[in-house]
């Protein structure tokens, strides 16, 4: 049998820490070229036309990454939340469903001959990977202890990024001290010593102006909240306009929320010291709007706009990729919110084709409209989606 | 002490000139021949129509090409237009409650209460209800654009054109030609059906007047009168309709409290400058990047994603 290479689609970094367990059980990875125009025009020739843009990416990633000499895809499906009817991960009443099985149709339509893996697809994640890796359950389980830690180190950095890009005073510092930061983060694989990291002093060079900066909720689809590439860098555009972001969902908090598995979910809970708000506790806060689930993310998009509202934030941006099910269905719930509560709310719908400039016009006078308003001490006001 | 806003639009460059009272000085409106050809006649044509003693102690920039303008003129600030257009119709109609502003490839709508943008809606994919078609339908036709209103106004009959896509309002408005229709009732077909589309695209919730309606269109008076048949209610065009983005973008140069502008100056006309773009290699983000040369020596660059190619 031929030796198994593998690949993951990107989504932001969550490559790295799926790196680090795989090198820890001795699987083969080669991960995808980072995202470019290219990548996407390659995704988007072979998927279906009307497809979400996170498929064609994905799809751009696996054909890269073959390029690269990879011959299995890698992919990973949460069966689990589906089954709650909550949806959530990759069993949730959205198209993210049935992605695993439609890609490996998109391939073969290609010509291309791989192997797919699709994880968790039948729950059992562990006696997947074991099968793989021919590992024993502890080396597993010490492998993922390391990967959920810095997912959520990655995330953290990620969010501290936010907060100096916002008020740094050389355009750009910040994201050198994040890509800096990360590389660190990157080269480092036990647990012990991941632990022991102190985030904030990746970014301890930076010099910073005395300003206010306007603090922005990001809700939405997981995929563009995750990967900038697909959202046109805007968190960075958002930074640089002096804005600090701060997204709903990220990586670790997603798989906390929807786990692989009851024990695991407890387990990485554990390892991680995070509680993580109920899902019942998420959808009492959208029930006045949402009384059911839409699938994807779309509860938690509800519920935490209003979140984000009570934590006094400044405004909220809503990411979706054209013709996304769930969050289509939120957007207008989103816009009633807005009224309802004086609050901005910005809704921006992303595809193959949407030219960056378009997106920067709508956040420039987003921002500007916030901070005049901010400025005139009426904080709160309406701005619905364009 | 002036200011001066640029408005850089798809279709056509607007100035506007100011004095510190507000007062506009001057105004002008030209096709956009390509950024670098228009900005340097209209400085031309500011030098030669203001006494020479006008001092611009500041700029601003606006519109889809503001990134572009404001290095090529030294702009103090640069802001979208959906503000700058804001800002403008508020100096003369205070209490506006909707701005409709139908620009070349762009159309907006932005809702304001109490002097405050509430809300801003832009067409998103599609410029279906926007002017430029207008403009290339009144070409195809032979007939002069600042006719179309005037000619379109004297119609006797209703046409109805298919107006959801503008390739196919094209199309349609020709048959209707062919099959003997007369030219002014297809015109004014064609008036009510750009602004059906742009109203079903943009303004969905509903807003007391006082309305405006702004942008070069709305020098059309069919447009005009096709807004207020549709939405029931007077619209009001303020003065300098179709330079209203560069009149706030000249007000916003006025706040900013500039006390050195970087401003070229009206002599910007006589320079040469070039445009290169090229794709930069050095990683897989294969960024195109921009650089304008003035005199052959590179002033501006941008599009680099990673920073280290702009400045």
């Amino acid at each position: 049998m031929k030796e198994r290479i593998f690949t993951l689609p990107l989504c932001g970094n969550s490559w790295m820490p799926f790196k680090t367990a795989a090198e820890k059980l001795g699987v083969q990875v080669v991960v995808p070229p980072p995202i470019t125009n290219e990548t996407i025009a390659l995704g988007a020739r072979y998927s279906p036309e009307g497809i979400c843009l996170p498929f064609k990416v994905i799809i751009g990633n696996y054909l890269q990454a073959l390029d690269q000499g990879a011959n299995t895809m890698m992919f990973y499906i949460n069966s689990r939340a589906g089954s709650k009817n909550h949806g959530g991960g990759g069993g949730g009443m959205c198209r993210l469903r049935h992605y695993g099985h439609l890609q490996q149709l998109v391939m073969k339509r290609a010509g291309v001959d791989v192997d797919f893996l699709i994880l968790g697809e039948n729950g059992g994640l562990i006696g997947q990977i074991k099968e793989v890796t021919g590992r024993g359950t502890w080396e597993i389980i010490q492998a993922l202890r390391v990967a959920i830690k810095k997912v959520r180190l990655i995330e953290m950095t990620e969010e501290l990024s936010w907060r100096y890009r916002a008020v740094e005073k050389h355009p750009g510092a910040t994201s050198k001290a994040l890509n800096k930061g990360l590389e660190v983060l990157q080269g480092i694989d036990s647990f012990k010593e991941l632990d022991g990291l102190n985030l904030e002093s990746f970014f301890a060079g930076i010099e910073t102006v005395e300003r206010e900066p306007l603090r922005i909720g990001v809700v939405g689809e997981f995929y563009l909240l995750l990967e900038p590439a697909s959202n046109c860098h805007i968190y960075e555009m958002l930074g640089e306009l002096g804005a600090e972001v701060h997204r709903h969902l990220g990586l670790g908090e997603a798989i906390l929320r929807y786990p692989p598995g009851f024990v695991l979910g407890k387990l990485m809970a554990w390892w991680l010291n995070q509680s993580i708000p109920p899902r019942s506790e998420t959808a009492k806060i959208a029930e006045p709007y949402l009384t059911c689930s839409v699938g994807g993310h779309g509860r938690e998009s509800v519920a935490d706009t209003i979140r984000f509202y009570e934590a006094g934030y400044d405004g909220v941006l809503h990411l979706l990729p054209m013709g996304c099910m769930p969050e289509v269905t939120v957007r207008p719930i989103l816009r009633k919110i807005s009224e309802d509560y004086n609050f901005p709310v910005l809704t921006l719908s992303f595809d193959e084709v949407i030219s960056e400039g378009a997106i920067r016009i709508r956040i420039e006078t987003f921002v500007d409209v916030i901070r005049l308003r901010k400025e005139r001490g009426e904080r709160r006001h309406a701005l619905p989606g364009s | 002490m002036h200011y001066l806003g640029v408005d850089v639009g798809s279709v056509s460059v607007k100035f506007a000139l100011i004095d510190q009272e507000k007062n506009v000085i001057d105004t002008l409106y030209m096709r956009n021949h390509g950024v670098i050809p228009t900005v340097k006649k209209g400085m031309a044509q500011f030098r030669e129509q203001l006494p020479s003693d006008i001092e611009v102690s500041g700029v601003g920039a606006t519109g889809s090409g503001a990134g572009f303008s404001k290095v090529l003129i030294g702009a103090d600030v640069h802001k979208t237009e959906i503000l700058a257009h804001a800002i403008g119709t508020l100096h003369f109609v205070p209490d506006v409650s909707v701005i409709f502003e139908i620009g070349g490839e762009d159309s907006k709508v932005i809702f304001l209460r109490n002097g405050i943008i509430t809300g801003f809606e832009m067409n998103r994919i599609c410029s279906g209800g926007a002017g430029a078609f207008l403009d290339s339908l009144a070409g195809r036709l032979n007939i002069p654009i600042s006719d179309v209103g005037h000619l379109a106004l004297e119609r006797e009959n209703e046409v109805s054109i298919a107006s959801r896509c503008t390739v196919f309002a094209t199309t349609d408005a020709v048959h209707k030609l062919n099959s003997g229709y007369r030219l002014e009732d297809v015109l004014m077909g064609v008036c009510n059906g750009l602004v059906r589309n742009y109203l079903a695209m943009l303004y969905r919730k509903v807003s007391p007047p006082p309305y405006t309606f702004q942008g070069a269109t709305s020098r059309n008076v069919a447009l005009r009168y096709a807004l207020e048949q549709q939405l029931g209610a007077e619209v009001i065009v303020p003065p300098y309709a179709a330079c209203l983005g560069a009149f706030g973008a000249a007000i916003l140069a006025l706040e900013n409290g500039t006390t050195q502008t970087r401003f070229k100056g009206f002599q910007l006309a006589d320079f040469e400058y070039q445009i290169r773009s090229f794709i930069c290699q050095d990683c897989e983000n294969h960024c195109e990047i921009t650089q304008i040369l003035q005199s052959g020596e590179p002033i501006a660059s941008n599009g680099s994603r990673c920073g280290k190619r702009n400045f």
